[in-house]
Formats: structure tokens, sequence, C-alpha cells
């Protein structure tokens, strides 16, 4: 398990708890982020927190966007991104 | 008349199933009167085009509206009826509820041929807190709305509540171009509706740049087969534009601009963030543009100039030149949006005014001083940041966070809730004595 895995799904608790969110069932790589529990708006926040914590926005960084629609396809951008900058 | 928009080749693609609906009945019964339609948003739209001309006025009730949306709807307005077809909850209104298939046994009367100009009454704001009801007519809603096409092979997707602003203009641009309607039911989750949408064909769609990047997360989005995206109510950036080009290589990608209340509004095809700066000179079509000394856009319609609305408020100044108050900044050739002067705050395409949430926070004990603004999101435009000065003697400043967040909660739609809630000692003051945002 990676670092920026970890950091994710700590975001993801935490930013599910600070907006009253239910995140659903134990998140996996197939986990359907829209199917998680986070709405549109907490999905925005994520991002946010995350940019915070990793230092990084890859949705910033891409000149065209690759929306992830799993878990495992959300971690595998931050992956990419957080190496680049490394 | 919207009816006569109307022709029988308008069709609507939905699961529900639609009333049958008795035209002389429904004219007897509904002739002058002031009518509330609370039902599923394909028989609202069915509805609402058979009584338009017919009724004094008619409020579209959004699907989810609650029991406050209701009292507040039936304190501002006289109703007459609310019309249902059932599928909603509508035990909070006190006003007569009367169910489509009821209106059939209405005893018909004596029919002359009636032309009103009804007007179409629309909540701006979240379903939760106070909405303000704001009158339009067919005119009006429809002044930016492309007219004259004949786009039979369209198919228009529906993904607002037609009830909502945003909503009502696609189904107003499929009527008026002769185009088909996909209404999936609202309450399917998101991703069944993007499936319902691909699997009845849907080839045009509209959305906020926000909600593109919520359909591009979804695992459906891959079976659409879109020939027409649009975007609206909110700064469409390059990134959506270009990730949007990608995805759908074969679809023309319209980024729209409109100050729909003054009836002005144009659009940008080359698949570029802002528009060409050459425009500020030669003008677009019916519009004439230029940039105010604040920095703002100026629209100036040439074909319609549209000085008084319905609320008697002048929008435009002598010279027909109305303010669009949304900041421009020219880059290379391209006039680029840069916000709103009065920094209000354009959430997923909802509008935040920072002071009204300001005056919530600030009812919070323990809070001394707050300032409300504007976080950049590349997901969702912008999130709410709420800037917080403690009180001295408040024991557990840490625990403010969360209590501002809470009360939030209580009284604020979601979106207009601090996503962010900062601590500081003192806020960001400018020159002139103005809190920054």
């Amino acid at each position: 398990m990676s670092d920026v895995r970890e950091v994710i799904i700590d975001s993801i608790h935490r930013v599910a708890e600070q907006n009253d969110l239910e995140i659903s069932n134990e998140l996996t790589d197939e986990s359907v982020l829209l199917q998680s529990g986070l709405d549109s708006l907490g999905f925005a926040i994520l991002v946010a927190d995350l940019e915070d914590n990793l230092g990084i926005d890859p949705f910033v960084m891409m000149d065209e966007p690759v929306y992830p629609t799993t878990l495992g396809e959300f971690v595998a951008i931050y992956e990419k991104f957080t190496k680049q900058e490394g | 008349m919207l009816q006569q928009q109307v022709d029988s080749s308008f069709s609507l693609v939905t699961d529900i199933k639609q009333p049958e609906i008795d035209h002389e009945a429904w004219t007897g019964a509904f002739k002058g009167k002031r009518l509330g339609l609370h039902c599923h948003p394909a028989n609202l739209v069915r509805a609402a085009i058979q009584l338009d001309g017919i009724a004094k006025s008619i409020l579209l009730v959004p699907f989810d509206a609650c029991e406050k949306f209701i009292k507040n709807a039936e304190k501002k307005l006289e109703l007459d009826f609310i019309l249902t077809d059932g599928s909603v909850d509508t035990n909070y209104w006190s006003t007569a509820v009367l169910h489509f298939e009821k209106i059939t046994s209405v005893t018909k009367s004596n029919n002359q041929l009636v032309e009103a100009k009804t007007n179409w009454l629309l909540a701006t704001s979240g379903t939760t807190g106070t909405p303000k009801i704001v009158a339009h007519t067919i005119e009006s809603l429809t002044r930016t709305t492309a007219k004259g096409r004949r786009d039979e092979d369209v198919y228009w997707g529906l993904l607002y509540d037609p009830a909502r602003f945003a909503g009502l203009q696609v189904v107003l641009q499929a009527i008026f171009s002769k185009a088909r309607l996909i209404i999936p039911s609202p309450e399917l989750d998101f991703e069944k509706k993007i499936e319902y949408l691909a699997e009845h064909g849907t080839s045009a769609l509209s959305a906020t740049p926000s909600l593109w990047r919520k359909i591009l997360m979804s695992s459906s989005s891959n079976r659409l087969d879109l020939k027409q995206i649009t975007l609206g109510g909110e700064i469409a950036d390059q990134r959506i534009l270009n990730s949007l080009a990608q995805r759908f290589p074969g679809a023309s990608v319209t980024h729209i601009f409109a100050s729909t209340e003054a009836g002005v509004g144009f659009s940008v095809k080359d698949k570029k963030a802002g528009f060409p700066s050459s425009w500020l000179k030669s003008g677009i079509r019916n519009v004439e543009m230029r940039v105010s000394d604040n920095g703002t856009l100026c629209l100036k319609n040439t074909y319609l100039n549209q000085k008084y609305l319905g609320n008697g408020v002048s929008l435009a100044d002598d010279n027909g030149w109305i303010d669009t108050g949304d900041l421009v900044e020219i880059e290379n050739d391209r006039v680029i949006f840069k916000g709103r002067l009065n920094g209000a705050i354009n959430i997923g395409g909802n509008k935040v005014i920072p002071e009204d949430v300001e005056a919530v926070i600030q009812e919070v004990p323990g809070v001394s001083q707050v300032a409300v603004r504007a976080k950049s999101s590349s997901i969702a435009g912008s999130l709410v940041e709420a800037l917080v000065v403690v009180e001295p003697d408040y024991l557990e400043p840490q625990s403010l966070k969360k209590k501002v967040k809470e009360h939030c909660s209580k009284v604020l739609p979601s979106f207009k809730v601090p996503a962010f809630v900062k601590l500081v000692n003192e806020l960001p003051v400018g020159s002139t004595g103005k809190i920054r945002r």
C-alpha cells in the first residue's frame, strides 16, 4: 500500500466526517467514487484537502484532465503526479 | 401560446406514465387560475405547456421541494390549485391539491378561445433557505433561445429539474427547435441517470462545467454518443473544454455566456476559454460588447433594446448598455472571465453572496469577526472559505470550526456551507479598510 493511497483514504474519511457524509462500505480500488458516499461537493473538498496535504492538484496540472471513476484510478492519478513532482 | 410551438412531433422520452390531457376540460378548469405544478418533471413539462396561455400563473415546484419551500411559497403567493400526478408528497400544501386524472371530470364550461400571458413562477435558489420567486413569461424565458431551427433528430437529455431555470432553458430549447427531450426520473442516482440518457440515445446535453466533470467521472459516460455539448452557468475553463473535446471528439462544444435576466447572451464554439478579443470591436451577432472602467463586461443587445423588466428596475443605462457585473481580463487575443465584481461566489453554478454566509456565521457564539471568500477549486469552480476571528476570552477556539459548520448546515443549503473554516488572528483588510476577499 502506497503512502499516497493512505493519505487519500485518511482524507476521504476526514472530509466525510467534517461534512456529515457517510462513507459506504470498505474502500477498495474498485469503489466507484460517485457511489462512495462523497457527493460532488464532497469530492471537490477532498481534492482541495489533498492539495493541502500532498501539495499538488493533478486536475490543475493536466492539460486535458482525466476524471477518475474508481478510487483505484483516483489514487493512480495522484501517484503519477506526486512522482513527477518528487 | 407555447402550445403552438409544440406540434405532434414533440416527443418526451421518460419512464413515467404521461397524463391524458383533455384540452377543453383543462381550459375550463384553469382559465385565469393561479396554479402550482408539483409532480414528476416530465409531467410538469407536459402540464406547463398545456397551461401556458390559459392559466394566470404557474408555479413550477421543484421535485424535491421540502415543507419549508411549500410554506414559504404559500406565504408569498396566492394559489388556487396544486396539480400533481401523485408521484410526490403533496401533504404539506394547504392549497387544494388536484390529481391530473381527476381533471377530466371537471364540468366543461363555455370556452372562449383565451390567449393570456401566463406568468411562469420560478424559485431562484436552493430548496432549503428562503427561495426568491421570480415571474417570467415565455417571451422573457426564450429571449436567448435559438428559434426556428428544426432539429428533429436531436435528443436533448435533461439532467436538471425543469422547475429550475437551467432545466427549463433546456426544455424550451428542445421545444423551440423541434428536438426530442429525454427526462430520466429524478429519484434515480446520478450513474443511473447517465445510463438512462445513454440508453435512449441522448445526443445533446447541457450542464455546468462542474456537472460535466461529474458526468466524466461516471462510468456510463463512455456510452454517451454526444453530438452537441453545451456548458453554461459557470466559467468554462480551458481544461474542461479540452477534456470534453478529447472524450467526445465528434461533438461540437459550445459554452454559453448569458445574462438571462437582461435577455442578452452569446455563445462561443471554438473550444477555447473566454471569447475572441476582436468581438469587443466587432460585436457578435446582435450583441455589442465593451469593458467598463471597473473591468466588467458590458453588453448591448442591438436587436432588442430591453430597458425595463418585470420588476420595473432598469438594467440598462440610457444608451442600452447592460453591466453584467462579470470581471474580465484580456489575455493574448482572448477575453477571459475572472469572477464577479461584487465578490459573489459561483459553486458549480450556484451563487453564494459572501455577506449572507457571514451573517449566519456571526450568529455563532464565540465568533468575533468573519470574512467569507472563494477558494478556487479544480472540481467545483469555487468553494466557500470562512476566515474567523475568535473572541479573545472564548475557551475552546478549536471547537469553534465545527460549531460554525454545524450551524451553517442547519440554516443554509449545502453549497453555501463553508467547506473550510480557518481561525485567524485578524482579517485581511485592504488599504481602503474593506475586507479583501
